[in-house]
């Protein structure tokens, strides 16, 4: 009884006093998206001038005898006078419904007072959505559209509508499911896709700070599935089927409307046999230092070694960018790669980080080039001319352009090698899985091949540079790899 | 003049120049006069990133700064803070050696030119390497919104890479680092 009194007393001195607490703030800018606290006066939300000028860029001048703040933006400014319901804006007065407060040694302002003032100064939006305790910076703008899923016995094809193309990244979850991350993506408000029914039991959209999740999870049985980055119009295909060995439905598969590319490059190989292992770093370059002093370049050769006499033994012809302790520039690793006619390149590293918390690993794949100029350019010129006839005209520019192109043909092949060897990574390393992520690596630029990067483990984490110190471990990552390329090979000579 | 009228002459000078300098910092200390007082100093509250303690991200930090009315200051201002580190529980990406030679703007891209220190002093993986770019990339967008892009210079020159991972001869854009 006394307790249930005090309790209401409490909660009561709160609601005067203003209760702090976290919300999101979502930019509709790209920023990313982060934690803020708000204060709470009488179920009001208010936020300190500070962080109002943070979020939309002004410029805060603090009156030193107190009492008025004033943000400005170019010749525009809002006077903020503390316990008055009268602010200035320039010369003009206006009235305001929450006097503001001080809070602190900063200035707190009700949310609903400075939104339309705000917005009538600066033209800036600041939106509080009440429901989901959020602030919405700017005006949103979706940039996921709409998810077209098409469900047939034997797989299921999602089409995720973009614009612009985004980086995405994949992580397996437990429960047979995975998740696409796409980077950066705001789903649509009016998003609704039919529910599929068979193999695939679930397929759900999150939103959060690092963007738009799409999580599939299947009826039975563990996913297997392969994405598809898409041009002109921009999406991702996802196609899903359950995994069954020797049935890869994935490899017959092209997405519709790929952007043309050189004919030459597509149809050069028909089967894969030579890989290039690129062990990073080494001579001067000494790549991360380990916690207790194993120096990366050392455990990528090792490591590579390792690698070649396994791909060898699977009959496949490797390429070692480097088998000694000596610099190679990056230029150099790429050459090799493109003048040996290699099928696939894979880059050898160990992961560092100043913290020394960091841990797991990850694979990464090359970023197309999005470059929305030159995407352009790209489409038109493929459209009007022979695309071999520019390249042999040697006009640097175009031949850039269409050689970027052409990389991106490669993009959904790297993507899904990547995913293998990071399945076959997590079946046997025991460490966390960080995913298999997409960035513009300057060893994959140029490079006109399949390819990914492998940061195995953390040396600047203690227990995993004790891992990467291990013949055992060593062996286990490198037959997880020989694996993953053993079933893309299956795949690419069908 | 003997060695030891020398060594007074000497004494005398040290003296007084240590003299001139505290005046002179004194000087610098003492409050305003009353008319500059009515001029409060300008502050731009900017948002830095710094790397998170398992390398998964970014994590936000404001802080204010006080704003030039020279833009190009103001960029160079903001970096400094970054290099300076996070006074929360974000971890310092930059190499501490690192030092902001200029900055400038050319259209809707901002060129940064770092001192040689932030390749030589690099030591991370792709992660470090990763979170890095995207703080820089992140940062300065953020506090300036007619900036779209990041150009990173190193000694006044284009470079390929920082840390040997990333490529960064191209301009940056911050969605394709987050």
């Amino acid at each position: 009884m006394a307790r249930g009194v005090l309790a209401s007393v409490m909660l009561c001195l709160l609601a005067r006093a203003g209760i702090a607490g976290n919300v999101v703030v979502v930019y509709s800018d790209g920023r990313p998206s982060e934690k803020i606290s708000i204060v709470e006066k009488d179920g009001k939300p208010f936020l300190a001038v500070s962080e109002i000028a943070r979020l939309l860029r002004l410029e805060r001048t603090v009156d030193p005898r107190g009492g008025k703040v004033t943000l400005r933006s170019q010749d525009r400014s809002v006077d903020i006078v503390v316990g008055g319901t009268v602010w200035m804006v320039g010369a003009e007065a206006v009235n305001i419904e929450d006097a503001a407060s001080t809070e602190g040694d900063d200035v707190v302002v009700s949310l609903s007072s400075a939104e339309s003032v705000l917005a009538q100064t600066f033209g800036k939006t600041l939106r509080w959505d009440g429901e989901r305790r959020r602030l919405i910076v700017g005006l949103p703008a979706p940039n996921v559209i709409d998810i077209a899923v098409e469900s047939a016995p034997e797989r299921v094809i999602a089409t995720i509508k973009t614009v612009g193309v985004l980086r995405y990244e994949l992580l397996p979850l437990a429960g047979n499911k995975f998740q696409l991350t796409l980077r950066g993506g705001v789903f649509s408000k009016q998003l609704g896709f039919a529910a599929p029914g068979g193999l695939v039991e679930a397929i759900e959209a999150r939103q959060d700070a690092e963007g738009a999740k799409v999580v599939v999870t299947m009826a039975a049985g563990p996913p297997a599935y392969r994405v598809f980055p898409q041009w002109n119009p921009d999406g991702i295909v996802v196609k899903v089927w359950i995994r069954v060995q020797e049935e890869i439905p994935g490899a017959e598969f092209r997405p519709p409307k790929q952007l043309a590319v050189d004919q030459r490059f597509s149809q050069e190989r028909a089967t894969l046999d030579v890989v290039v292992v690129d062990p990073g770093h080494g001579g001067t370059n000494r790549g991360s230092l380990g916690a207790t002093g194993f120096l990366e370049k050392e455990f990528n050769l090792q490591l590579a070694r390792r690698l070649r006499q396994a791909l060898v033994a699977q009959g496949m012809e490797v390429i070692m960018t480097r088998n000694d302790d000596i610099t190679v520039p990056i230029e150099t690793r790429t050459e090799v790669a493109n003048s040996t006619g290699a099928d696939l390149f894979i880059s050898l590293h160990a992961n560092g980080f100043a913290s020394k918390s960091a841990r797991g690993f990850e694979v990464y794949f090359l970023s197309p080039a999005v470059d929305e100029e030159a995407r352009f350019v790209a489409a038109t010129e493929n459209a009007a001319i022979e695309p071999a006839a520019i390249i042999s005209e040697a006009n640097d520019e175009v031949a850039f352009i269409l050689w970027d192109t052409a990389q991106n043909e490669f993009v959904a092949e790297s993507s899904y090698l990547a995913q293998l060897v990071n399945e076959e990574l997590a079946r046997v390393l025991g460490i966390p899985n960080r995913g298999v992520k997409q960035a513009d690596f300057s060893v994959l630029t140029g490079a006109y091949l399949p390819g990914i990067l492998v940061e195995t483990a953390f040396i600047t984490n203690p227990q995993e540079e004790a891992m990467l110190r291990d013949e055992v471990f060593q062996d286990k990552v490198v037959s997880a790899i020989a694996a993953a390329v053993s079933r893309f090979k299956q795949e690419y000579n069908r | 003049m003997g060695t030891g009228k020398k060594v007074v002459l000497v004494c005398i000078l040290v003296a007084l120049g240590a003299v001139a300098a505290w005046l002179g910092l004194t000087k610098v200390k003492q409050p305003a006069k009353p008319g500059e007082a009515a001029r409060p100093e300008s502050l731009m509250t900017v948002t830095l990133y710094f790397g998170s303690a398992d390398g998964s991200g970014l994590v936000p930090e404001a802080r204010d700064i006080q704003a030039s009315r020279a833009r190009l200051e103001s960029v160079k201002r903001v970096l400094e803070a970054i290099l300076a580190g996070p006074a929360g529980n974000g971890v310092a990406l930059i190499p501490p050696a690192a030092k902001v030679r200029g900055v400038y703007i050319d259209g809707k891209t901002a060129y940064i030119d770092f001192s040689r220190e932030i390749v030589d002093g690099f030591e991370g993986g792709s992660t470090g390497e990763y979170l890095l770019v995207a703080s820089i990339v992140q940062t300065v967008c953020g506090a300036f919104p007619d900036v779209q892009a990041v150009a990173i210079l190193v000694g006044g020159e284009e470079i390929d890479t920082i840390g040997g991972h990333l490529d960064v001869s191209r301009p940056l854009y911050p969605k394709d680092w987050r």
